[in-house]
């Protein structure tokens, strides 16, 4: 199976300091590869760096972001954000934060999808509700005309990865897509994004520092430590079995994983 | 959305009742005896106490207030000392001139403020940035009747390129709104309009010059949280081009505040007209009130303020409404 | 240096030299303020004036110095009272809460509807123009929208842990006043203090340019330009300088007080 995001040495700088340092990963499609590290050990950086949404004050200094075998960042700027959402999309961290406090939903889902053609009025809108059904939306009129603020996380975020589904993408950025939900949401939320992904064959970056989220979701696992990888394998074997200490350390970090009474040890960042 | 309407609508009355409370307390606060006074230094004592009791002024407190507000609601605003004309006439007589000062700086600030300040947004540091910050600073800083004697020296004297004072030379255009400009316009009297324009040159330019910072500087503080925001970066990475996202999403978010800024410059602008006017000889009602204040004509001074301090408060209360359809965020759920 | 450092410092130059121009007047100037010198009648800047003389041959420079301290006297004043009541009220308020937290709320509201510069003004001309009107006048109407400020602060400040503690202990309200809240309010206090001197006085110069303010003869800078603004055709000095004096000096204040803002509390979290 050739791969279909292939990371090659990739650096990002943030100034004089080093976000991500000289990572290489590979991501298959119908791949679910998860990506995993404490926070500001530069896995969300290293998503944003594949969207080409950096911050404007990081700079990438070295390295190659390959999709189908082509390089990304020699591509030019007008080029590299026609691929978003059509090629690559993006599920984020903070549903509510992410949509335009003051339009209602479903006007802001039909100006994306009008973006990337999706026919005419009346097909954008079948298209919108089909999309909602999808991710078992009950009422999607309701929704649709409502403002952000009036729905629940999960909800909104269920609204994004349809609509991120909805454009047809080949490779999925899931940033934190579970760590604003409350538990309830966060497996239901997952387990529609993989299920979708899975069946269309669509490769999915899975960021997270939820270790048991990713351990039942994701095929394979890579971890993050201060901006390098320093471990990667299957994700039932790399989490049951580590290698690296710190990986172990991580692992023992889990509540189920602690002794019953003894202080959780803290793995050093 | 009716309840949010009511709910502002009800805030006005409080306002403006309010208004009547502090304009009545101070008319009150003027010292010597009105009766007295009107009825002039060489009248009898009898012919005071008989005035007095004809104004009502022997009557407990509240019910001079009752009295007064009435007065208001009749919109009868009493009569100037100074010619014996109603004083509500008297004003509005001279407001256009005013609000035609006051509306042109206003034009001129937003349109070269919200540019500016969009721009100042898109890079920042950059020179656009540093000079909203620097003007906006001076804005409040540099007192707008200086400012407009500065001007007068430089434009008029120095350079002679713009008159410094009055609001017209020449036969003026028959009074249709009595905003002189549109009035000139309307009638097609080219020699007309760039007389009109040339008078309201320097004061406008003062007062917009002030005006510019502040607005600019709103806008881009406005607009920079706005392109920083996560749901900016979600629509690019939702493929939208930078002008969709520009248009459909930042500037609606950005500008909603400017209309409460807009209220509130209108405020600043009040009372800085007033003493512009007094510099240029606008014939204006900022400059009435000055000579008025100088002729101690209380009635004509207690109606300005109960005039502007109503006008102030109903626009603000049309920008908070206005404000609440647009940003539905403001509004009760 | 950053940029919020660089506004303390400029601002704080400035501010800090216009005091001690005003402080040492008499130092600084022979001249008196109300010296009438019949025979130097609107002389330009000279060596010998050095900012030139006014319509009644008085040294301009020195009515400059002199009205310095009036007018900065006059902007402390406004400030001393509008800040300091309205943050004793504001905090008072905040920590009592309950109906009279509502109340006191409800009428800054409409206070703060109200265009007070106007209300300035027919106070002004109500009660008699002078200094001290004008200082109580313009010190009174700023209070409102202070207690809304530091309410707020305190509010935030309530609910913080150590006052919780302190509360929890038994502590009285004076000494939470006293001992917790008040130094906490501290720096939102200087900042927006150097922003409202600014201000204060922009608005007590225009207040006395149209005659409701400080009363002639007495030096202060809006009346100085009111001195000065029928000779503006030839002898331009005697408006143009005091003006630049209330510019520069305002400018002073509020280069401090953002400057301040950017060091303090540069997400604007408080103010």
């Amino acid at each position: 199976m050739s791969a279909l995001l292939e990371i090659a040495g990739l650096s990002v700088s943030y100034g004089a300091a080093r976000v991500v340092s000289d990572v290489t990963l590979t991501l298959s499609a119908g791949e679910v590869l998860g990506l995993v590290g404490e926070s500001g050990s530069g896995k969300s950086t290293l998503g944003m760096a594949v969207l080409g949404l950096l911050d404007p004050a990081a700079r990438v200094e070295a390295g190659r972001i390959a999709l189908d075998g082509e390089d990304l960042l020699a591509l030019p700027l007008a080029q590299r954000r026609a691929l978003c959402g059509s090629t690559i999309a993006l599920i984020p961290q903070e549903p509510m934060a992410a949509l335009n406090p003051t339009l209602k939903v479903g006007r802001q889902l039909d100006l994306v999808l009008r973006r990337h053609g999706k026919g005419d009025a009346r097909a954008r809108s079948a298209l919108v509700e089909q999309a909602l059904a999808s991710v078992l939306i009950a009422d999607p009129p309701r929704i649709l005309a409502a403002y952000p603020f009036q729905l629940s996380g999960g909800q909104l975020q269920r609204v994004l990865i349809a609509l991120a589904f909805a454009l047809t993408p080949r490779l999925v950025i899931a940033d934190e897509p579970t760590t604003a939900l409350d538990m309830s949401a966060q497996g239901a939320v997952l387990d529609l994004l993989v299920s979708r992904a899975r069946e269309q064959g669509v490769g999915v970056l899975l960021i997270s520092h939820n270790l048991p989220l990713v351990r039942r979701f994701a095929d394979r696992v890579a971890v993050m430590r201060r901006g390098v990888i320093v471990e990667e394998g299957p994700a039932d074997a790399v989490l049951a079995a580590p290698c690296h200490d710190y990986t172990r350390a991580l692992v023992a970090a889990l509540p189920a994983n602690a002794a019953p009474r003894c202080p959780l040890p803290v793995p050093e960042a | 959305m009716l309840r949010f309407i009511l709910q502002r609508l009800a805030f006005l009355g409080l306002v403006l009742l309010g208004v009547s409370l502090v304009t009545f307390t101070i008319a009150n606060l003027a010292p010597g005896d009105p009766a007295r006074m009107m009825a002039g230094p060489a009248a009898s004592a009898e012919a005071v106490a008989a005035l007095r009791s004809e104004l009502g002024l022997d009557r407990p407190l509240w019910q001079q207030y009752a009295h007064y507000l009435a007065d208001l609601l009749r919109l009868d605003l009493g009569t100037s000392n100074v010619s014996g004309e109603p004083v509500l006439a008297e004003i509005l007589a001279r407001a256009p001139a005013s609000i035609e000062l006051m509306g042109s700086a206003l034009l001129l600030a937003l349109m070269v403020g919200i540019p500016l300040g969009i721009g100042a947004a898109m890079r920042r540091g950059g020179w656009l940035d540093r000079l909203v910050s620097g003007l906006s600073v001076a804005g409040i800083s540099v007192p707008a009747f200086w400012l407009g004697l500065v001007l007068v020296i430089l434009l008029y004297r120095q350079l002679e390129w713009l008159p410094a004072s009055g609001r017209f030379t020449g036969t003026p255009p028959p009074g249709v709104t009595g905003f002189l400009l549109i009035d000139a316009a309307l009638a097609l009297d080219g020699r007309a309009v760039a007389a009109a324009l040339a008078h309201l040159a320097l004061p406008v330019l003062s007062l917009a010059l002030l005006e510019v910072g502040p607005l600019a500087r709103l806008v881009r503080n406005q607009m920079r949280a706005v392109l920083a925001s996560d749901y900016v970066r979600m629509a690019r990475a939702s493929g939208l081009p930078e002008r969709t996202i520009l248009w459909r999403h930042a500037l609606r978010n950005a500008l909603s505040p400017l209309l409460t800024l807009v209220a509130a410059s209108i405020a600043m602008m009040l009372f800085g007209s007033v003493s512009l006017e007094t510099v240029f000889g606008w014939p204006g009602a900022g400059h009435y009130v000055v000579q008025s204040i100088f002729a101690l004509d209380f009635p004509v001074i207690m109606g300005f303020a109960v005039l502007t301090a109503v006008a102030y408060v109903l626009v603000n209360a049309i920008a908070d409404i206005a404000l609440g359809l647009i940003d539905p965020r403001v509004r009760p759920a | 240096m950053s940029a919020g450092r660089r506004g303390v410092a400029i601002g704080g130059v400035i501010v800090t030299a216009m005091v001690l121009l005003a402080l040492l007047a008499p130092v600084l100037t022979a001249y008196g303020p109300n010296t009438v010198d019949t025979g130097a009648i609107l002389e330009p800047p000279s060596a010998r004036h050095w900012a030139g003389t006014d319509n009644l041959g008085r040294d301009l420079f020195a009515r400059i110095l002199y009205g310095g301290r009036t007018s900065l006297g006059v902007a402390f004043g406004i400030v001393a009272i509008g800040m300091g009541l309205g943050a004793l009220l504001g905090c008072a308020v905040g920590l009592a809460g309950g109906w009279v937290d509502r109340i006191a709320m409800r009428l800054v509201d409409v206070a703060l509807a109200i265009p007070s510069l106007v209300i300035a003004l027919a106070l002004a001309a109500a009660v008699g123009p002078s200094l001290v009107n004008l200082v109580l006048i313009l010190g009174g109407l700023a209070v409102p929208l202070y207690v809304r400020l530091f309410r707020s602060e305190a509010l935030s400040l309530r609910e913080r842990p150590f006052v919780l503690a302190a509360r929890a202990n038994g502590a009285s309200a004076w000494r939470l006043l006293g001992v917790h809240i008040l130094p906490n309010i501290a720096p939102l206090f200087a900042t927006l203090a150097s922003s409202a001197l600014g201000t204060a006085l922009v608005a007590a110069s225009a207040l006395s340019f149209i005659g409701l303010g400080a009363q002639p003869p007495m030096p202060e800078w809006g009346a100085l330009i009111f001195e000065g603004r029928n000779t503006i055709m030839y002898e331009w000095w005697c408006a143009v300088l005091p003006g630049m004096a209330v510019a520069l000096s305002a400018l002073g204040f509020v280069l401090l007080g953002d400057g301040l803002r950017d060091v303090l509390d540069p997400r604007g979290e408080r103010t």
